[in-house]
């Protein structure tokens, strides 16, 4: 790597993703499960259904597309804060138990019915689902918070309390799942998946407030996260209060799982997968590494909804699916090539 | 973080430096893994300081508390009692410094330093400029700093590689440019020169020496006698919990025989170098 400093690599690296995500933005919304073209919807061609095909743009489209990008990026940024912490390259937004606590937590509302139920005379509809969801990621998130903060082992507790919830949490899951019936299990199954199929414009500032307040916080702490990959230890040597770092990196990142999880569901392999293709094209600074995540994870999942829509069409694939199918082909691609890297130059 | 800055350290650095000006106080210092009870103690009635500009050796048997006393002088760990003070500023029960102040005037090298993520050898350098710098880039002048400390530690034409991919030796020498850096009055090290072949461990000894000229007081623990000879003036011996010894370190090997459970051998080479062969 030649010797640029940091902050025109920044701005350098900054400029690129935005450009990729500006042109993925630009361009995806044509893509669903009809087509759409630039020229149908300015009126240069058969007029009549044009006002019909600007809604589905505005209402439909768009909002899937934002979702995506919000959705991306959170889980992106999230991947690269707890790789940082933990000081594991293979870790992921998930790998503290969050995705499972979300998932009990709509299991049980989709088992106990609580979409048919309502509060004060007002239904609660879809609503139950994503806020059962979000209680029960910040139930995991404290718990762990809380055995983190007794443990004297700073990370390695967070990731023993934060692995422990998961399994339990997948148990408990199995366990409602026994009880449930063919079309709760279904729901089930498929909210795991993850999905961006019914998306509106509030839930698209559900998630996108938390995630650009993430980028917002963690930021400031790059040159923190950047000290601890040399581990706790040195970094402190360095002047970072490593357990209060950690602490506050932590909740803050799970909180922003925590939201976007309750909207569009556990999508997978982001959070693992694009900080690790990043961190070999723009290298490990996290000053540069944070806001590339969030753009091109943004970037990233935009393009794996596109793609999701047309692979099948009419039919749409969940997006968590693609983004399993095409980031673990990629991912072992990914690691062949490192190998492939290290034999050749040793 | 209060933006008061530390006393300046200045006035104990610079190569004409007062050996009386101490820059490093510990009295009394007492420490155990658990606060309770039953729980052994590690170190007890340890009171020494290092001047501005001293070079430092910490002897010792395995397990005498070497590394937890350096861990401690560095503000890493909590002292169960007694005192520690860093250019007067004291930090012993109650963290009254916080820990960047603390990495402004105290530099910390680990026995063991490895990086997860692929940083350049240069990166890994400015990093020590972490402490001092306020914006989220470095400064021109941090970068300069860091471009005159490898240039200290001969490693400035490793600067683009990666850290990870250094031999062991290199990326101390590397890790030493990063404490230079830091721009700290005193240095601690932790085994130095462990698992370095002897063409790098007399390399690293120069780095030392650089940094000592440059006027940094270091403090490092270390097994390699013959480093100890060669590098520091004065050393400092623990056994038994405790401190045994401190003086001149020719003068500490010739008694320090029973506490390190070899008899020792010095003698001196044609050019009148001392040596040392554990026997």
């Amino acid at each position: 790597m030649p010797a640029v400093p940091a902050h025109r690599r920044f701005s350098r690296a900054v400029l690129w993703s935005a450009g990729l995500l500006l042109l993925c933005l630009l361009l995806a919304p044509l893509f669903g499960s009809s087509e759409l073209r630039f020229t149908q919807l300015l009126g240069l061609e058969g007029g009549e259904h044009r006002t019909l095909l600007l809604r589905v743009f505005v209402y439909a489209r768009l909002p899937r597309v934002l979702a995506a990008a919000v959705a991306g990026a959170g889980l992106s940024m999230a991947g690269v804060a707890f790789q940082a912490l933990l000081r594991n390259p293979l870790a992921d937004p998930y790998t503290l138990g969050v995705s499972s606590g979300s998932s009990l937590g709509a299991v049980l509302a989709i088992r106990l019915g609580l979409e048919t139920a309502s509060v004060l005379g007002m239904p609660l509809g879809g609503m139950a689902l994503s806020l059962a969801a979000l209680l029960g990621a910040l139930g995991v998130v404290a718990v762990v918070y809380v055995l983190g903060e007794r443990g004297t082992q700073g990370p390695v507790t967070l990731l023993l309390a934060g692995v422990t919830l998961a399994v339990l949490s997948s148990a408990l899951i199995l366990a409602v799942l026994y009880t449930a019936d063919f079309s709760e299990t279904y729901r089930i199954v498929r909210w795991q998946m993850g999905d961006l199929d019914v998306m509106r414009y509030d839930l698209v500032t559900r998630m996108a407030v938390p995630v650009l307040l993430l980028l917002a916080f963690l930021w400031p702490h790059a040159r923190d996260l950047n000290a601890l990959s040399a581990g706790a230890a040195a970094a402190s040597g360095l002047g970072v209060d490593v357990p209060r770092v950690t602490r506050r990196v932590y909740v803050f990142a799970s909180l922003v799982v925590a939201a976007t999880v309750s909207v569009v569901g556990p999508i997978g392999f982001v959070g693992l997968l694009v900080p690790h293709v990043l961190r070999s094209l723009v290298g490990p600074d996290h000053r540069v590494l944070l806001p590339c995540a969030a753009l091109c994870g943004g970037a990233f999942l935009v393009l794996c909804d596109a793609l999701a829509q047309v692979a099948l069409r009419p039919a749409v694939l969940p997006v968590g699916v693609l983004t399993a199918l095409l980031g673990a082909p990629l991912f072992v691609l990914l690691l062949l090539s490192a190998r492939l890297r290290a034999t050749l130059w040793g | 973080m209060s933006a008061a800055g530390p006393p300046s350290t200045e006035a104990v650095r610079g190569d004409d430096a007062r050996p009386s000006t101490p820059l490093l106080r510990v009295a009394g210092l007492r420490y155990r893994y658990r606060s309770d009870r039953t729980a052994p103690d590690i170190l007890r009635e340890v009171s020494f300081s290092v001047s501005a500009g001293e070079t430092v050796c910490l002897l010792g048997e395995n397990g005498t508390g070497k590394s937890t006393l350096l861990r401690l002088c560095a503000g890493l760990l909590p002292a169960l009692a007694g005192e520690i003070s860093l250019c007067q500023t004291s930090f012993g029960g109650g963290a009254a410094l916080s820990r960047r102040e603390i990495a402004r005037q105290v530099a910390y090298l680990p026995q063991d330093c490895s990086h997860v993520f692929a940083f350049s050898a240069r990166e890994v350098v400015l990093m020590g400029c972490y402490a001092r710098s306020r914006g989220a880039f470095e400064s021109p002048s941090d970068l300069a700093a860091a471009e005159q400390a490898m240039a200290a530690t001969d490693v400035l034409r490793l600067a683009d590689r990666l850290f990870n991919q250094l031999s062991g030796g290199e990326q101390r020498r590397v890790l030493l440019a990063q404490a230079l850096a830091q721009d700290t009055a005193l240095i601690l090290l932790d085994e130095p020169t462990a698992g370095l072949d002897p063409a790098h461990s007399l390399a690293f000894a120069g780095a030392l020496a650089a940094a000592a000229q440059r006027g940094k007081a270091l403090l490092f623990a270390t097994h390699d006698l013959n480093l100890a000879l060669r590098a520091a003036p004065r050393a400092l011996l623990l056994a038994d919990q405790t401190l045994r010894l401190d003086g001149p370190t020719a003068e500490i090997l010739t008694q320090a025989a029973p506490f390190l459970g070899v008899s020792l051998h010095l003698g001196q080479l044609p050019n009148g170098q001392p040596f040392v062969v554990p026997m």
